[in-house]
């Protein structure tokens, strides 16, 4: 059995990926199943869905811990979530990116594919539907399944030039690895990634002695240990020059990220999650968005 | 992340970390509800956004102590938490709150918060109304707005989107002749905060009810969560006032009103009414609501004795 997890952000379609990968699987004759894992939170978040194939029907249901094979749709959740946790000794990932991953945060030795499925998306449908390419790109390596198969779960899920558009892209991703991509062997990094935090439960626990359930009382401010600054797609820029303190923009902060400090906003980009507000109703324009690169 | 900033969040009685989407209403007005509560407060909220995205087990953002209950029991536990107090000898130091949607207070919850008020218990009462049940993937409540498309009350050829219009739950919290009454919305957060302050330093039951923009299910980009807020004020479609049983009725004056398009054609929830044709009607019922606000709620008249920051 091989088991696949696939890492990506609130709408990017993680979840519709994993669903076509079983899909593709059954094209081809084999057994799967997909499912994600689901929090109260929505766009941008990180988010996961989980995948298993094989030739037997399979029976486990619970999540993937110890994949084969990790997939990440955004190049930017490698520093706050820990996307190669449990990753197998002979695992693989695959990562949409042009760029190398060797110096995002990593938790264990492994090859990762870098694969432009950002790219090839904005060719082939001028948005960034990445899915169909990593999912190409990781059939090629893999062969797990088959391109035809793949293709033709995209088209049976969208009719028409939708559905074409997509199993060109996988074609796309299939053809870069095929044209010889070899994967980069990135090291374990001093520093851990974030996110997913170890949290220490006597600490969190309200109540001493009291045992860990669902009633539980959980301790106050527990959630700084959480940063949500990986759902942000833009980022404000104060100009110094311009803010002159008025703290318009630290009340109006839905994640109280940014703050007046010495008469000038300073913003916490470990939590800021790009929303926009502060850029929008600041007076004296002094705060300007700019688009996340990692 | 900034050391300076890092100093200030163990004092914060709302932290960062939660999962609200970005550009959230709710939580601009649960931070400026807090602000005026200060830390002595319990807190209890119903069901609902607020209550799903702080309470990630176990990841709180909460720096007051804070219960999360059912949907339908918030003010009946608040009530209990009052008369806990009471029976302890500190019901003079500790202030107790609800903060609920508007799906655990005008729908679901409604039965117990009349009951609190009834009784008379010393809670204030919070509801940020996002006008849906947002959480769950947008379906209409009581509390949304005539027109608006949600996933059970959906725009088609035939039908324009909810049909009724909104409940008035400030009405009926009046009707139980309680001491205090107030709409605010997160537009005006110092108005919001100066309000909740208001509302504690009056025994017995009080209601809330602020205005709080969802940019998911409405349907804006999040940057544009406080304008949309201000343009329902500024519309008449949000009526902001107080009623306490020393001021009759206190409102917040309208000197210059925009018109309901300008606040209706920047949401998806109300695109329907100005895609198809012959809807112009629909817009008219809508800007007639508006218009009966004015009248009712006396928002245009110029002797305003009321803040306006």
């Amino acid at each position: 059995m091989k088991e696949i997890r696939l890492h990506g952000r609130g709408g990017q379609g993680a979840v519709l990926a994993a669903e076509l990968m079983v899909v593709a699987a059954f094209e081809d004759g084999k057994y799967g199943q997909a499912f994600p894992a689901f929090g109260g939170e929505r766009r941008g978040a990180p988010v996961q869905a989980f995948v298993r194939l094989d030739a037997r029907p399979v029976r486990v249901r619970y999540r993937v811990n110890q994949p084969d094979h990790v997939i990440i749709l955004d190049r930017m959740l490698p520093n706050t979530v820990d996307v190669l946790s449990g990753l197998k000794p002979d695992g693989l990932a695959f990562m949409d990116s042009e760029k190398s991953p060797a110096t995002l945060l990593w938790s264990v030795d492994a090859p990762v594919y870098a694969v432009p499925a950002t790219r090839i998306a904005l060719e082939v449908f001028g948005q960034p539907f990445v899915n169909p390419a990593m999912l190409g790109a990781w059939a090629a390596v893999t062969r797990e399944v088959s391109l035809e198969a793949i293709q033709r779960a995209y088209q049976h899920r969208f009719p028409g030039s939708l559905g074409e558009k997509n199993s060109r892209a996988a074609q796309k991703g299939y053809d870069f690895i095929r044209a010889g991509a070899t994967p980069v062997q990135v090291k374990k990094s001093e520093q851990t990634p974030g996110g997913v935090i170890k949290w220490n439960r006597e600490e969190v626990a309200g109540v001493p002695g009291q045992p860990l359930h669902f009633a539980s009382v959980v301790a106050a401010r527990t959630s700084l240990a959480y940063p949500t600054g990986s759902w942000r797609y833009s980022r404000p820029v104060v100009d110094p020059a311009a803010c002159n303190g008025c703290g318009v923009c630290e009340t109006f902060c839905p994640d109280s990220s940014l703050m007046i400090v010495d008469k000038q906003a300073i913003v916490d980009y470990g939590f800021c999650k790009g929303c926009g507000i502060c850029a929008e109703e600041c007076a004296r324009n002094a705060i300007q968005m700019v688009i996340e690169e990692a | 992340m900034d050391e300076s900033i890092i100093s200030k969040y163990d004092e914060m009685l709302f932290t960062p970390g939660h999962r609200a989407c970005p550009g959230c209403g709710a939580s601009i007005a649960v931070r400026a509800i807090l602000e005026a509560t200060g830390p002595d407060v319990i807190v209890v909220s119903p069901t609902g956004c607020v209550e799903t995205f702080t309470a990630q087990y176990p990841y709180s953002p909460w720096g007051v102590p804070w219960l999360h209950v059912l949907f339908e029991n918030a003010a009946a536990v608040a009530s209990g938490v009052e008369a806990a107090l009471k029976k302890r000898g500190l019901a003079d130091k500790v202030k107790v709150i609800v903060i609920g949607g508007d799906g655990g207070t005008h729908d679901i919850g409604l039965g117990a918060l009349s009951g609190m008020m009834e009784r008379g218990h010393n809670v204030t009462y919070i509801c940020y109304d996002n006008e849906a049940y947002m959480n769950t993937g947008v379906q209409r409540s009581s509390a949304t707005p005539m027109g608006a498309s949600t996933m059970t009350s959906p725009a088609g050829t035939l039908a324009w989107g909810k049909e009724q219009p909104k409940k008035n739950l400030p009405a009926i919290a009046l009707a139980h002749g309680i001491p205090y009454v107030a709409t605010a919305s997160i537009a005006f957060p110092k108005d919001l905060t100066r309000k909740v302050k208001q509302a504690l330093a009056i025994k017995g039951p009080k209601y809330i009810e602020v205005h709080s923009p969802c940019p998911i299910g409405w349907g804006f980009d999040a940057a544009q969560t406080i304008e949309i807020a201000r343009l329902a004020v500024q519309t008449g479609l949000v009526p902001l006032y107080e009623v306490s049983e020393d001021q009759p009725l206190q409102v917040r004056k309208l000197p210059k009103r925009v018109p309901v398009v300008e606040y209706l054609r920047l949401q998806r929830r109300f695109r329907h009414l100005f895609e198809a044709e012959g809807r112009q009607a629909y817009l008219n019922l809508i800007q007639a609501i508006a218009d009966e606000n004015v009248i009712r709620y006396k928002l245009g008249e110029q002797n305003s004795e009321i803040d306006q920051n």
